[in-house]
């Protein structure tokens, strides 16, 4: 009869642990939303104008854009406990003002408080080499020099008037050494509670390039890719040219 | 009313008559009942990348590439039927004409040289002004300039359809023996998005299947290099508008040719004052094949090419390209300063861009002369 009883009282605790496993599933189905991340690329808190608008840079020289464009990469949310929660898959995302190309979306983020943002700057050693397509890498488009060399991670093209001379202005940023991961405070966390309207927004200043920690006079330095002068604008974009970061 | 069996009998056995016939090889031209096209297998090479974009609406098909391809032959497009598609494009020149601007049925010459069609798949602005945004939109335009076919669409596809060969070939290729403008125009780029070379000597150095020599892995890195003369880096600065394996990275770009512009390219068709002088980088595969150079043909050989940029670039012409305006293997220097001897180097690897199968691919000839 105790046997009987034992056995009994194991298949209603089953049953019961199984139906509320089952409700529990139901009502505490993580939310997994998207996240919109979009990017205004300013110069000295304007708007970035392609070629038609003279800037200044640190340095007092004067310049017209022509063209940037940069790979975010590896994309990763850090919570509010330090934990990178969020990884987003085969992350590359080319940021183009040619074709206006300025924001992606991060897909299925687990509801949470987030508080920093991860991503490197141009594309890491693993993919850099490879002529696979994930996200935005293209062998075939202007990012890219060769098989061997890999892609370009930022991409700044116009011309200059500096003190002594003017001409062309062609930083094309690459090497592995030059990618560069960076971390940012979002200035208020990004909480998810609804699944619609989760958005990062990023504000960059391009003067950031030429300005800390290594100051970059065009009467020096017009032009890079992968030497000293490559590592000094690398330098400058993995601390100053993300200059801030917003959540709603 | 009702019909009885022995009034449909007649037509029961006509629709088996005509069943059989249609399904009979042998007797030509049979009676098309079906619409059924067999999806077109691109095979993409290696060396090539995989984003390429094909039309929702026109996905190829192999009914439709036949098609394509004997329009592309067919002087029927032509005003006075004197020329087709490739008579300016023609495959053994990788579908370019050897004349430094093209010609049209009145044997005048128009303003532009004629392009290569070498992998138009993974292009999406056509013309030396990019000003046809897609290959059917392309197809139109030299149908119709008065310069070059001179021939209304209307009159074209009523040529077309009066002959025994091509209602039967749209019904395959687009369900409808009834010729229309849209369906000429997407069979035309059908056939041209199955144009792709891929099997030249530096396609083959890439999948290691062959050996480059010295001079032409020299002027290989050369071609891919952008000067550094403050670090001791040498380079022709080609590969900042012809790198990526399509050998072109489909920008528009002022190279230096003028001062003062006759054909204001891009900028005719934007507007901007800023594209003037702009014309496409165009792909290099076949370069050696392709010759005279430039959007006007002024150039006869590759060495006339390097000269160019290497001695006689006009550094003051408006919007010339910061890529050029800033490339030189001179501190300061103006034009790119390489020697001789680099600039030999760097033709020899313009020789490796030939691909002998591309010119000689049966699928791509001319239908009519088989």
């Amino acid at each position: 009869m105790t046997r009987f009883y034992k056995i009994t009282l194991y298949i209603v605790a089953a049953a019961y642990s199984l139906l509320l496993s089952g409700c529990s599933s139901e009502s505490d189905e993580p939310l997994m939303t998207d996240v919109e991340i979009s990017i205004t690329n300013e110069v000295n808190g304007q708007p970035l104008v392609l070629l038609d608008k003279t800037y200044t840079n640190p340095s007092g020289d004067t310049y017209v854009v022509h063209d940037l464009k940069y790979f975010m990469s590896n994309v990763k949310l850090i919570n509010s406990r330090g934990e990178a929660t969020y990884i987003e898959p085969d992350s590359y995302h080319l940021i183009d003002e040619q074709i206006g190309k300025r924001a992606f979306t991060l897909k299925n983020v687990k509801a949470d408080t987030y508080t920093k943002l991860e991503f490197g700057l141009g594309v890491d050693a693993a993919r850099n080499h490879s002529t696979d397509q994930y996200g935005d890498l293209d062998p075939s488009s202007t990012m890219v020099w060769d098989w061997d060399t890999g892609y370009k991670f930022l991409s700044l093209v116009g011309t200059y008037v500096a003190n002594t001379k003017e001409g062309g202005l062609v930083f094309h940023i690459g090497g592995d050494t030059n990618y560069k991961t960076i971390t940012v405070d979002l200035q208020q966390p990004l909480k998810i509670q609804s699944s619609s309207g989760n958005r990062i927004q990023i504000v960059t200043d391009l003067n950031g390039l030429f300005l800390e920690p290594n100051p970059i006079d065009f009467d020096e330095i017009n032009t890079a890719m992968t030497g000293p002068a490559a590592a000094k604008i690398a330098e400058n974009y993995s601390t100053g040219f993300f200059k801030q970061v917003t959540a709603n | 009313m009702m019909y009885s069996v022995k009034h449909l009998l007649p037509v029961f056995l006509l629709l088996c008559c005509l069943t059989a016939c249609s399904s009979d090889p042998d007797i030509p031209p049979a009676p098309v009942t079906e619409y059924k096209p067999t999806p077109y297998q691109l095979n993409i090479p290696s060396t090539l990348p995989r984003n390429f974009v094909i039309p929702p609406d026109n996905p190829l098909t192999e009914e439709g590439v036949v098609l394509g391809r004997h329009l592309f032959y067919d002087n029927k497009l032509s005003g006075n039927n004197t020329m087709s598609c490739a008579t300016c494009h023609q495959q053994q020149l990788a579908f370019t004409d050897g004349k430094s601007l093209s010609f049209g049925i009145q044997r005048m010459p128009t303003k532009r040289s004629t392009m290569s069609l070498a992998n138009m798949l993974w292009f999406s602005q056509f013309n030396w002004d990019g000003s046809a945004t897609g290959l059917e939109a392309q197809a139109r335009g030299p149908i119709e300039d008065p310069l070059e076919m001179h021939e209304t669409m209307v009159n074209a596809v009523n040529k077309i359809q009066r002959t025994p060969i091509y209602p039967p070939m749209f019904f395959k290729a687009f369900g409808d023996s009834t010729v229309s403008e849209e369906n000429i125009l997407k069979a035309l780029a059908q056939f041209q998005r199955t144009l792709i070379s891929a099997n030249s000597r530096y396609d083959r150095y890439l999948q290691s299947k062959e050996v480059f020599t010295p001079d032409e892995v020299e002027g290989m890195r050369l071609f891919m290099t952008h000067p550094e003369p403050g670090l001791g880096i040498r380079g022709g600065n080609c590969g900042d508008c012809h790198g990526g394996t399509l050998l072109s990275l489909k920008g528009f770009h002022n190279n230096g040719l003028d001062y003062t512009f006759k054909d204001n390219g891009l900028g005719a068709i934007t507007g901007r004052e800023t594209d003037n002088g702009k014309f496409k980088a165009p792909t290099l595969r076949n370069i050696a094949l392709t010759a005279p150079y430039m959007h006007d043909g002024r150039f006869k050989t590759l060495e006339e090419v390097l000269d160019h940029y290497n001695e006689h670039l006009i550094y003051n012409s408006p919007n010339l390209d910061p890529l050029i305006k800033e490339a030189s293997n001179m501190p300061n220097g103006r034009t790119l300063k390489l020697t001789p001897d680099e600039k030999r180097k760097i033709i020899l690897f313009l020789h490796t861009l030939t691909d002998s199968t591309f010119i000689q691919d049966e699928r791509f000839s001319n239908p009519f002369t088989k």
